[in-house]
């Protein structure tokens, strides 16, 4: 108990320099107040002794003050509990679905009159089963329509806004429409079409069930037994528009020749231009080159570089020439896909010297469940590679501005960089790379290998193309991993904190009379946030209650 | 019949305009197909909450009480609504309005 009558400052507790945890959380308007409550106690030690009370001016007001604070206090408990009870009710009726745009508010009905949600949903699927009002509710909802398509208010509903854009199709076809255009397999024979193989570069899918199923990755999977090089072959061998888009994405010094450097419009148009013998030949070497990747499952996350086909003009067969690949913007969210990187020695574990994403998603099984042949690129990179093409600027996550985007591996290593960039370079603290490296290495020097197509180390970064040692440049290892020596005895634990840092007890100071030690209240934070009222108004689970009422001599 | 409130053309027609309006190239007809239907469901059961959520619970009852009645004539809920002070037109624009917004927003897709 500090001695209020001559309070010291102690200079190892300054006023002004951090606080602990311990440090008080309030400051009491005057200093000396605790000088104060001696005196209030001792007179209500005195009151008590004569029957009688008597407070002096000052001791009045403290008291005022501290019952208005205490009925503040009652207030906001009250209001804490009604908004708790109120958050109960609501998520045990279930009323409001995350996807439900209504809300109480919007309903003229009174809240004490609201119906229950048992009988709302009883009540709509009787209204399910009766005529006259499905009669009026559909003719509503179609007047509403129609009213939608009078107004031409669908262009509220653009993404685009850009109306000089030709290249979208004014007249949109729906899905029944567009699939009687192509017909079944016999009918694509007669306007031209081939199913799975046709005209160069022509690929159609007989389950076609919607306007953008091309280059399907599940059915070419099926077609491919779930190899993502042959479906990469295959589907270039099937559909030029996604040859080039191959090509144009192959590492540079992969290229063929004459194809370096060319943008994906550019392949196509070099590609359809070619004899048949050089278009065999070129396709005879992409094949090899593809053969020559190694692949890894990664997880795609932020926007990304993509393209779909589609129908130039909807209302026309589905010919070639009435095909485009179009270029947009998918916004990915832990997506599945598959990388296809190359390295200098043709190993799996040589220097990457590129790579290329596919969005082939595969299951927790390894089987493939759908994607897109497609190569995804991360925003800002490989721009320049879709000049030229038609493009579709699909949904970014709104508030956030497209940002460089890499693909990471499934099993990242503990210290995988949030926003990589081009030049980062995995970090391999206990060298555990290195040492995964020769372990990889020793077994294919032990069986021979080296043919086997393998997912790689998960912690090698596709962009880690300078600092991966080659094996040819691996010269053993000697790892500086610390292991637990379980032979000695564990230290004891020693008292870190210094005399001048310990505030476990009061020893004065200037300011030491003003601060109350805190309350680390986990329960009141809690009630707090559940009726969202700032903890700096919630009660403090008694703390400042138990404080006032015992000034008050209440409890 | 009896799974949709809204006849289920009407709904597919505006479902499939919001699906033209934000083009999902990555999917495959499978996913388009199912977020088709899911998105047809979504919005029938929207617009029958709204409805019938804007009324009180006593009127809850009474249409209730006609729809247990057996009765079918439409002038009869027509009627009902107006003098419930609904304004259903008012009601399923909101709804659709919303509806879209959150699809094109990325929330349904």
């Amino acid at each position: 108990m500090p001695n209020p009558e001559a309070p010291e400052f102690n200079s190892s507790t300054t006023s002004s320099g951090e606080f602990t945890s311990e440090t008080p959380r309030y400051i009491n308007e005057e200093r000396g107040e605790k000088a104060n409550n001696t005196v209030i106690n001792e007179k209500k030690a005195e009151n008590a002794a004569t029957g009688e009370r008597q407070y002096t001016k000052a001791e009045q007001a403290r008291i005022d003050e501290l019952v208005s604070r205490y009925q503040e206090l009652i207030g906001i408990s009250q209001r804490m509990k009604e908004n708790i009870a109120a958050k109960e009710q609501a998520s045990a009726g279930g009323e409001q679905s995350p996807e439900d745009p209504t809300t109480p508010e919007d309903n003229p009905a009174s809240s004490e009159q609201q119906p229950s949600p048992e009988n709302l949903q009883s009540t709509i699927e009787k209204a399910k089963k009766n005529r006259g009002l499905k009669g009026v509710l559909i003719a509503t909802v179609s007047l509403v329509l129609a009213g939608i398509i009078a107004a031409g208010t669908w262009a509220m509903f653009h993404l685009n806004g850009d109306k000089n854009k030709t290249n979208l199709p004014d007249q949109p076809i729906s899905t029944e429409a567009f699939d009687a255009t192509l017909g079944g397999g016999e009918n694509q024979e007669a306007k031209g079409i081939y199913d799975g193989y046709g005209e160069k570069g022509m690929w159609l899918s007989e389950n076609k069930g919607g306007t953008y199923d091309f280059a399907s990755a599940k059915e070419t999977a099926e077609a491919c037994d779930d190899d993502e090089c042959e479906m990469m072959k295959y589907t270039s061998r099937n559909q030029v528009e996604s040859y080039a888009d191959y090509i144009a994405n192959l590492p540079e010094e992969l290229q063929p020749e004459g194809f370096k450097g060319l943008t994906i419009l550019e392949a196509e148009k070099k590609l359809e231009s070619l004899p048949d013998e050089e278009y065999d030949a070129i396709k005879q070497q992409f094949d090899g080159i593809i053969d020559g990747a190694f692949t890894r499952d990664v997880t795609l996350d932020g926007d990304y570089h993509n393209s779909y086909m589609r129908l130039i003009d909807p209302s026309k067969p589905a010919t070639h020439d009435n095909m485009e690949l179009v270029e947009c913007t998918t916004h990915e969210s832990g997506t599945r896909a598959v990388e296809l990187y190359w390295t200098d020695d043709g190993t799996a574990y040589g220097k990457v010297i590129g790579t290329m994403t596919v969005k082939i998603t595969r299951d927790d099984n390894g089987n493939i469940i759908g994607g897109c042949m497609q190569v995804v690129n991360p925003v800002g990179t490989h721009s320049n590679i879709y000049t030229g093409m038609s493009t579709v600027t699909d949904n970014p996550t709104p508030g956030n501005p497209t940002t460089p985007s890499n693909p990471t591996p499934d099993n990242p290593t503990p210290d995988k960089p949030d926003t990589p960039t081009e030049t980062i370079k995995p970090k391999d603290p206990n060298n555990l790379i290195r040492i995964d490296e020769q372990i990889q290495e020793d077994i294919a020097e032990d069986i021979g290998t080296d043919e086997v197509r393998v997912t790689p180390n998960p912690g090698v970064s596709d962009n880690d193309i300078t600092d991966r040692p080659s094996s040819d440049d691996y010269q053993g290892t000697s790892p500086d991993i610390v292991q637990n020596d379980d032979s000695r005895e564990a230290e004891p634990v020693q008292d870190q904190v210094s005399p001048e840092n310990n505030y476990s007890e009061d020893r004065g100071g200037a300011n030491a009379d003003e601060y109350a030690p805190v309350q680390d209240d986990q329960a009141t934070q809690d009630a707090a946030d559940a009726a969202e009222i700032p903890v700096d108004e919630a009660p403090t689970g008694g703390t400042e209650l138990n404080d006032i009422l015992g000034e008050l001599g209440i409890n | 019949m009896d799974e949709y409130l809204i006849d289920r053309e009407i709904l597919e027609q505006f479902v499939d305009e919001l699906m033209k309006q934000k083009p999902l190239p990555a999917s495959t007809a499978e996913e388009l197909n199912t977020l088709r239907e899911k998105n047809i469901k979504a919005l029938d059961d929207q617009i029958a909450k709204a409805v019938f959520g804007s009324l009180t619970a006593p009127q809850l009852e009474e249409i209730n009480k006609i729809l247990d009645s057996g009765e079918e004539k439409p002038e009869v809920f027509q009627e009902f609504f107006q003098n419930a002070g609904v304004d259903l037109q008012k009601i399923t624009s909101e709804t659709m309005t919303k509806f879209s917004e959150q699809f094109l927003g990325g929330q349904n897709a």
